[in-house]
């Protein structure tokens, strides 16, 4: 039996928690799903390798008040310490699993055609081995590494109850604001047409909301009536509005796990503007979202000394 | 509207009850001159500005929007503007980011003493606006019956 799968049956058969949320293979090449075990017998499909790319934070927030535990990567344990900031969960209600995180793997990586051939894949070390019949293929790990484990600041999870180390390498941290410096680059027109061009896909299903472990809100404000803020009548205006509403709630309190990208079923990719946000908190504020479960969220607190250099 | 000499911008304007409505005020009863191209809408606190508030705005053709409040240490909730100046500095940020033009979106401290200042800074901003053009990047072109 696997690490994950015994110890999560250990949390079970002793009663410490009524549930594990953790990974199970899923069905695709590539793609681990989320597994909820409630017995024992169950606990024995877990899995962790670097196929586990989901963040299972965002299923955490509706168990509250039961008593939980949960596999956490580190991008996944920097939200989790959000939702316990932000008291959408507490600490003694859960059980952490974390695992020391070597960065995980994405099939988005690869052409859609390579994949829909795919009969199966594996991860092994550094290297994926993708079979497609007869044919077999060895692609670097790096290849089809997910973007915010290239940048990745803190691989291993911030709280944990039990560890799960690594037996694979550790990457080289690449600078995690190059994406935003290359943005910064454009003029500022065209910074705008880009914006644009990149919402302009964006049919407003809200798969990055409900993707987000920290869109937690049950009243979203794309839901509201009075006053209708996005739609009915959907447009790119709607679908900017929409996501740099998204953007500024999310400021603060994005931890850049990735989760909104990979959801959307048009492929729009805006982590850089989250980035951005990121980066003005640090810059600004000399704030890290995720780090600290003791913290108050950085736009419920203040200090008078604050930059106000903007403000006339 | 037809060429950029007769724009007219329409300013929206975010205004705290305690201070900058009554700096405001002040500008009116003291007979001080400042373009009537701002709307006024009186607010609680700055702390009470919903960043999607001025998104909306913008969405909705306003050419320009400006929040004004208590300077720092005299809110009159003790620490709304503070909370404000946190949260307006990265809505500044996030619309510099993207491409807005500088100067659409304003910010100011405003004392309920300071008329002078307030009708400056409607002046500055008026132009400003008049100088960027209409506010087209966030319009939604869309007929709505509202």
């Amino acid at each position: 039996m696997t690490e994950p799968a015994s110890l999560a049956r250990s949390l079970l058969e002793e009663g410490r928690v009524e549930v594990v949320v953790g990974y199970r293979p899923g069905t695709l090449p590539l793609r681990a799903r989320p597994h909820f075990a409630f017995s024992p017998e169950q606990a024995a499909q877990f899995i962790w390798d670097r196929t586990c790319t989901p963040d299972l934070t965002v299923y955490l927030p509706r168990l509250k008040g039961r008593r939980v535990a949960v596999f956490v990567k580190g991008c996944d344990a920097r939200s989790l310490v959000v939702l316990l900031q932000e008291r959408q969960l507490s600490r003694e209600q859960l059980v952490v699993i974390g695992l020391e995180c070597p960065g995980v793997v994405t099939p988005d990586k690869l052409p859609p055609e390579q994949y829909q051939a795919l009969t199966s894949a594996t991860v092994e070390g550094e290297q994926v081995l993708l079979r497609g019949g007869s044919q077999l293929e060895r692609v670097p790990v790096e290849q089809l590494l997910a973007d915010p484990c290239r940048t990745c600041q803190h691989p291993d999870p911030v709280i944990q109850d039990y560890l799960i180390p690594t037996n694979c390498g550790r990457r080289e941290r690449e600078d995690p604001y190059g994406v935003v410096a290359q943005f910064e680059r454009l003029e500022r027109e065209e910074r705008w047409v880009r914006l644009e061009r990149e919402v302009a896909d964006c049919i407003g299903c809200y798969a990055c909301r409900q993707a987000c472990p920290l869109c937690y809100c049950p009243d979203c404000f794309t839901d509201r009536f009075q006053p209708r803020w996005v739609g009915p009548i959907w447009s790119t205006s709607d679908a900017l509005f929409f996501h740099l509403a998204r953007a500024l709630h999310l400021a603060g309190r994005c931890v850049d796990c990735g989760a909104c990208v990979r959801a959307c079923p048009l492929g729009i990719d805006l982590r850089h503007v989250y980035k951005r946000l990121e980066q003005a908190v640090k810059e600004r504020f000399g704030y890290v979202p995720g780090l600290d479960p003791e913290a108050p969220p950085v736009l419920g607190t203040f200090r008078p000394e604050d930059p106000g250099d903007f403000i006339k | 509207m037809s060429g950029d000499g007769d724009f007219q911008p329409r300013v929206l304007a975010f205004l705290c009850h305690w201070c900058s409505y009554a700096g405001a005020d002040l500008a009116g009863i003291s007979r001080l001159q400042y373009p009537p191209n701002v709307r006024v809408v009186r607010v609680p606190c700055s702390g009470a500005v919903n960043p999607l508030w001025i998104l909306k705005a913008l969405q909705r053709g306003v050419d320009g929007v400006l929040v004004s409040g208590c300077h720092p240490g005299d809110c009159h909730y003790l620490a709304g503007n503070y909370v404000a100046r946190r949260r307006l500095a990265l809505l500044k940020d996030l619309l510099d980011y993207v491409g807005m033009e500088p100067g659409r979106v304003s910010f100011s401290w405003v004392s309920a003493a300071e008329g002078q200042k307030f009708a400056q800074i409607i002046r500055e901003v008026t132009e400003t606006v008049r100088a960027l053009g209409p506010g087209r990047k966030l319009v939604k072109e869309v007929a709505t019956d509202d």
